[in-house]
């Protein structure tokens, strides 16, 4: 498959809610990113920083207010089924259904991904033979442990071998063994020459995985670029520093 | 510092009750099926039923029959059944034949036997309601009970010429010198002892406390699978086994909790009912036959045996909403349930059935009997104390059965919804750890 | 990568199919249970009332009786009339119950309530007192008396009075042949035979109330899995993931529906069997068992409204968050479905195509006609193709609904939507609290006095309802644009032209009242309170027009313009205010009769008030509209009146056409 130079290209995304209680919310205010393929990129951000929102927007979940967005080469609200077909998707709080097995679960989103006969056997066979799922495949979801659950959801997330990954904090609630396959998967993407995309506010997931690492504070992007670019930017050593130092550098411009 | 310590039962007790009560009231869908709900539903399904009533009535009065008849008629028969000339046209008719129960007549070509009428009733072309055949011997009236206006025809055939019966023999009667008087030997009076508040009493007495019992339970439905199934689909269960007090004490203050939104939910159901019932009867009832008067110091002697009642459908429902993993599951499992109390309310309706003392010690069954019996305005001390006694050692049962039950290693590991059957063998074999 | 449609519903109805079938808990719930419910509680509830009537009727009683004031004969032949099975008479002395009366103090009629429980020996049961006529012709007079909420002293009642009533039917028939020889009433005697067929018969009862069951059925059935399929997958977590798959939210909706439809299918199924094997075990009475099989087959034109049902739960579950929130809106829902059913109980509606397009109620009365074997193509096509085009308008709205955000095309229309709801919000909460409060108090202060009551109910429920409301508003939502202040002043020429107006509104409103009778027409029983009617035709015409003319107008003018409908024009869309508002204040009428009229009147005083920005001329309008109605009613029109009455049409209808450009002054505005 082709790796487009631009897996996800976002310009100026606006993401405006009204809250019953809180009035107008402007969770994401004119986000620019670009993304490429065969790269991890680490949106970082504390809780309500707009990461989940934006990340909901390029997966065609929520429509934007305003702006533009393409992921692997569609836009979002004009192709939202062609993006999809190129689409990966997984958050940390993502169910399986109780009463399938995780193999069933796997056929079901094969077949809605368009997948058939031969062919969605295929698949089915690669992701349990690549996520180690044969020992309870044919087992109830529900009888699952978290971390076989993480493990089937993962797979069901890459069945049709999507050229971009959207991760929503894909760690969340994983113990050390369950994140750290899932940091694997996620580095043996890159060397299949997929992009990923993925939010944390786990520093030390981000500086480990990403190659480039966008800043995120208050629905916009306040950075982006490899770690030593922020480094530099900044003065900062750790990450942690970055991130503070970029959050104050706004304020003051703003206060 | 050392740690604070909460010993006394009450305080604790109400602590958890307090806070699950606001907690509760706090959700919107809680505070709606409680209160919103019936002081809305109430007076809108009475509305809807008066309405629906006045507009089945008009409808009814306004619809016109049509009798054939055949064979020499009685005389005044056919004044008395039709109120207007024979055969003539509606537009030509006066206007009091137009108005309530019109009939109209039409002349039938065959003889007053049974087959020509039925052969003139059968014949869609005449288009007749019901066919009057007049003969020596007495009148045959044929009626289609399945066609749209057959029954309609023959009541007010009937009702008409059972009028002009007792007409004819009066005006015989007077003829031949009698007071017409005279053939009624017996004038009969019907004298109820009761006072205003009592003229409701019976048509409340037989239903009251069905919907009593009802109230309790709906009340204390969801607030108890929310409490205790919820906990575990919320996972807040844990930190509630983790408080440093007796679990007891905290599943009491939920059972309380549980208990307070079911009697509001009653009296919200009875505030409702009350309120709307009898401005709205009144409108079908001028006369007031369906009047309905609340029994109000016969249910505030009740008030208390009902509180108990929710107490006792607030402990038990929790108890088995306890078992379930979820929402979803705790409601599908307890449903069932419903028929289980429903069925004995039913049965404590029925006339007939009283209060005795091995009564007052079945579960729902002896509570919707006192009700009834208070309302009937009978007292039977012992009784009650009775259904008290039995009201207050189920609602322990269920107490106990749940405290141990959350004391039992396999239910705080299990993640699924435990069967009954399971949660009894978990008595013997799984291992009880600390209350 | 494309494949046909078809296949992919097939893949998530089987989907779903197979995670409903494996609840197993579940599916026992919904298909199991009714089948073996039936039988059982419609078994136990016959047992026990025959089991109840038994013991009644068995059961042994003590009859007082007090025959003291008839001679020795009669005497003796009412006490052999009232002994009978498990009854004893005890003589007694009742004379003392004969003061009771209606009219007595509650005290004397408690002491009288004590001396009849003395004299019975605790009061359950009944005291038969007989006495000569007064003068020397007449009947007998009995009296029962007993305490009717006591359901023995009723029992004792009801066998003393069927015992006297026969012996006077037997006395009086016999009097009669001494009297006449021959009957003259014989040749009245009126034989009447049905000649229905046991088919016909049995379609006919099953048809009055096999609807409403059916659709009670249905939605308690099929409720549960349409929670599952839809607020299931919310609750899962797995919602977000269905939605990033490229499928199209159409086929996904389609899916889930045929498997709530199967769902819905097998629980009505179920239930039915379960009915049929209680009929057939004989624990409850079906008169369904003689229905051929041409009628049993032409019950499928009701399948329209199963599919409509279904896509009604599947829509409502659709939007519920959580399973939860879904099964609390399960239960009103169910009421709002029910109730349009229930024009099968209408005795011999006919059917029509206007009907058939009522959604439910159309379904309800082709059911009715296919079980009396007397189905009409006409109304049950139109019945048939509405159905289903409201099922596809259902699911299409479903399909949007899981594709919500998308949908909602960006944030500063939402914002401004959110904006507009809540000044409609807060009309539709004021206007619904007056309807019920109508209902629950006004009801009730005019059932206990007429015209207090009326009173009562407009100056002290609904002016404070109104004024409170208005301040509440105001401070909630800030200051109202100028379109939207009703109360403020108008034209003086708006007054006039308003209290000319009444005539031609009074005679369309009459036109209209006239028409609607022929439809809905009102039965003999809902006449007025006499205390109302007195004053109509006793009172002097200034108390007529001051209690039916100046304050229902200032009050209901008050509430339902200037609060109600100023609240509604916050959001800017004046005709669905001035609808809603009308709506409303017809809905506070409280009649299904007046609900027309009254609308209609609520659409005119809702234009006037818009169009001339003040309450006033509405409160002017209705006043003599009003005033026009009740006097000339009662022919109390004034001469002059009365006399140019035609003439005055034709000036109220100018004076009606130019109001609505009598509001303010450009500059004023």
């Amino acid at each position: 498959m082709s790796t487009a130079p631009d897996a996800i290209q976002a310009e100026g995304l606006i993401k405006t809610f009204h809250d019953p209680e809180r009035g107008e919310v402007n969770a994401v205010q004119g986000l620019d990113l670009i993304c490429r393929g065969g790269e991890i990129m680490g949106l970082l951000g504390p809780n309500g920083a707009g990461k989940t929102t934006t990340l909901r927007m390029l997966a065609t979940i929520l429509a934007p207010t305003a702006g533009r967005a393409r992921v692997a080469g569609f836009d979002v609200v004009e192709e939202p089924l062609e993006v999809r077909r190129r689409l990966g998707f997984l958050s940390g709080t993502t169910g399986l259904y109780p009463r399938l097995t995780a193999r069933e679960t796997l056929e079901y989103f094969g077949r809605l991904h368009g997948l058939e006969g031969p062919e969605l056997e295929r698949q089915v066979e690669r992701v349990v033979d690549a996520f180690d799922l044969h020992a309870f495949a044919s087992g109830r979801c529900e009888a699952l442990s978290t971390g076989q659950k993480q493990r089937v959801s993962i797979a069901r997330a890459t069945l049709h071998d999507p050229e971009v990954l959207i991760l929503d904090e894909p760690t969340t609630g994983l113990d050390i063994l369950a994140a750290s396959d899932m940091i694997r998967f996620i580095e043996q993407r890159r060397e299949e020459g997929r992009a990923v995309l993925f939010s944390t506010h786990v520093l030390s997931e981000a500086e480990r995985l990403c190659d480039r690492i966008a800043i995120v504070h208050a629905g916009r992007v306040l950075a982006v670029g490899t770690q030593e670019e922020l480094r530099a930017r900044t003065g900062a050593t750790w990450l942690e520093d970055v991130y503070r130092a970029l959050v104050a550098e706004v304020e003051g411009q703003t206060a | 510092m050392a740690p604070m310590r909460a010993d006394s039962r009450g305080s604790v007790v109400w602590t958890v009750a307090r806070k699950e009560l606001r907690e509760a009231l706090r959700d919107r869908q809680t505070a709606l099926t409680t209160l919103v709900l019936p002081l809305c539903m109430y007076p809108l399904l009475f509305w809807v039923m008066v309405q629906g009533a006045l507009v089945v009535q008009g409808y009814r009065e306004s619809q016109e029959v049509v009798v054939g008849f055949a064979g020499a008629a009685p005389e005044g028969a056919l004044e008395a059944l039709g109120g207007g000339p024979v055969g003539a046209e509606p537009e030509a008719r006066p206007d009091a034949s137009a108005g309530v129960d019109p009939v109209r007549l039409e002349p039938l070509a065959g003889t007053a036997q049974e087959a020509d009428l039925r052969a003139a009733l059968e014949d869609a072309g005449l288009g007749l309601d019901a066919a009057l055949g007049f003969g020596a011997e007495g009148i045959l009236l044929l009626f289609d009970g399945a066609s749209p206006h057959g029954e309609l025809a023959e009541r007010r055939v009937r009702d008409r010429l059972e009028d002009l019966r007792v007409r004819v023999r009066a005006e015989a009667l007077e003829a031949a010198g009698h007071d017409p008087r005279v053939l009624d030997r017996l004038e009969l009076e019907t004298v109820d002892l009761g006072d205003a508040a009592d003229k409701g009493a019976l048509a409340l007495a037989t239903i009251l406390p069905l919907l009593l019992a009802t109230w309790c339970f709906l009340g204390a439905f969801f607030p108890a699978i929310d409490l205790s199934a919820g906990e575990r689909e919320r996972s807040t269960l844990e930190t509630t086994r983790l408080l440093p007090v007796p679990r007891r004490w905290v599943l009491e203050g939920k059972v309380l909790a549980v208990a307070s939104l079911a009697i509001l939910a009653t009296l919200a159901n009875l505030v409702a009912i009350a309120l709307s019932a009898e401005g709205l009867l009144r409108q079908i009832d001028p006369g007031g036959r369906l009047l309905v008067a609340f029994p109000t110091v016969a249910l505030l002697a009740a008030a208390p045996m009902v509180a108990l009642f929710a107490l006792f459908c607030a402990a038990l429902l929790t108890a088995f909403a306890g078992l379930a993993r979820n929402f979803r599951e705790a409601q599908a499992s307890l449903g069932p349930l419903q028929l289980v109390f429903v069925l004995p309310a039913m049965a404590a309706i029925l006339p007939g059935v009283e209060l005795t003392p091995l009564l007052a010690l079945v579960p729902v069954l002896g509570v919707t009997l006192a009700v009834k019996s208070l309302i009937l305005g009978q007292v039977l001390l012992l009784e009650y104390a009775l259904t008290i006694v039995g009201l207050l050692v189920y609602a322990a049962a269920a107490l106990s059965f749940s405290v141990r039950m959350m004391s039992r290693e396999g239910f705080a590991t299990a993640s699924d919804t435990i069967g009954f059957g399971r949660a009894l063998r978990m008595f013997r074999s799984s291992r009880a750890i600390s209350r | 990568m494309s494949r046909p449609a078809g296949g992919l519903t097939g893949v998530v109805l089987r989907a779903e199919l197979r995670q409903l079938l494996r609840d197993r808990r579940a599916l026992f719930a919904a298909v199991v249970l009714p089948v073996l419910l039936y039988p059982l509680l419609l078994g136990g509830t016959r047992r026990m009332e025959e089991a109840a009537e038994e013991s009644m009727g068995g059961r042994d009683l003590e009859l007082f009786v007090d025959l003291e004031g008839v001679g020795a004969e009669t005497r003796a032949a009412l006490e052999e009339a009232l002994a009978g099975p498990h009854t004893t008479l005890t003589p007694c002395s009742a004379a003392g119950l004969l003061e009771v009366q209606d009219s007595l103090p509650s005290a004397h009629r408690a002491r009288l309530r004590t001396h009849f429980e003395e004299l019975t020996n605790g009061g359950r049961t009944a005291v038969v007192l007989a006495t000569e006529p007064e003068g020397t012709e007449g009947p007998l007079m009995a009296r029962v008396f007993a305490r009717r909420k006591d359901p023995l002293s009723r029992e004792a009642s009801s066998r003393g009075r069927a015992r006297l009533r026969e012996w006077s039917r037997r006395e009086g028939e016999a009097q009669r042949l001494e009297l006449l020889a021959v009957d003259p009433a014989a040749p009245l005697a009126v034989e009447a035979r049905n000649i229905a067929s046991a088919e016909d018969q049995g379609g006919r009862e099953l048809g009055q109330f096999l609807p409403i069951l059916l659709v009670f059925l249905l939605v308690s059935g099929g409720s549960y899995g349409a929670l599952t399929v839809f607020a299931g997958e919310r609750e899962a977590g797995t919602l977000e993931t269905l939605l990033t798959t490229p499928a199209d939210r159409g086929h996904l909706v389609r899916g889930k529906f045929l498997c709530v439809l199967a769902a819905t299918g097998a629980a009505l199924l179920s239930n039915l069997a379960g009915l049929a094997l209680a009929a057939a075990m004989g624990s409850a009475d079906l008169p369904g068992g003689a229905l051929g099989a041409g009628r049993l087959l032409s019950t499928a034109v009701f399948l329209p409204t199963v599919v409509l049902l279904t896509a009604v739960l599947c829509l409502a579950c659709g939007r519920a968050r959580s399973f939860r929130q879904g099964q609390q809106l399960l239960f009103p829902l169910t009421l709002c479905l029910v109730v349009p059913t229930t024009v099968v109980l209408v005795p011999d509606l006919e059917h029509s195509i206007g009907l058939g397009l009522v959604p439910l109620a159309g379904a309800a009365l082709s059911l009715r006609d296919a079980l009396r074997g007397a189905l009409t193509p006409g109304p049950t096509l139109a019945m048939m193709v509405s159905h289903l085009a409201l099922s596809a308008v259902l699911l299409r709205r479903l399909a949007v609904l899981l594709d919500a955000e998308r949908a909602l095309a960006g944030g500063a229309v939402r914002a401004e939507a959110a904006q507009r709801r809540l000044g409609t919000r807060a009309g539709h909460v004021v206007g619904g609290l007056a309807v019920l409060l109508m209902l629950a108090v006004g009801t009730r202060l005019q059932a206990q006095a007429p015209l207090g009551g009326l009173l009562g109910t407009l100056w002290l429920v609904l002016l404070p309802l109104a004024l409170i409301g208005h301040l509440r508003i105001g401070r909630a939502l800030g200051p109202a644009t100028p379109s939207a202040r009703l109360f403020g002043g108008c034209r003086p020429s708006a007054l006039v032209a308003a209290a000319l107006a009444a005539p031609p509104l009074a005679w369309a409103v009459e036109q209209l009242v006239a028409h609607l009778l022929r439809w809905l027409p009102l039965p003999s029983s809902a006449a007025a309170p006499s205390a109302l009617v007195d004053l109509v035709e006793g009172g002097s015409t200034l108390t007529l027009v001051a209690v039916f003319a100046l304050s229902p107008a200032v009050v209901e003018e008050l509430l339902f313009r200037g609060t109600v409908l100023g609240a509604l024009l916050r959001d800017g869309r004046p005709a669905r205010a001035i609808l809603t508002s009308a709506g409303l204040f017809a809905l506070a009428h409280l009649s299904l009769h007046r609900l027309p009229p009254t609308f209609a009147l609520g659409c005119v005083l809702g234009v006037v008030a818009w169009r001339t920005r003040s309450v006033w001329p509405a409160v002017v309008l209705h006043a003599a509209y009003n005033a026009w109605a009740v006097l000339s009613g009662t022919e109390r029109l004034p001469e002059l009146l009365a006399d140019n009455a035609v003439l005055l049409r034709w000036v109220g209808l100018a004076a009606l056409a130019a109001l609505p450009f009598l509001g303010p002054r450009r500059e004023e505005s």
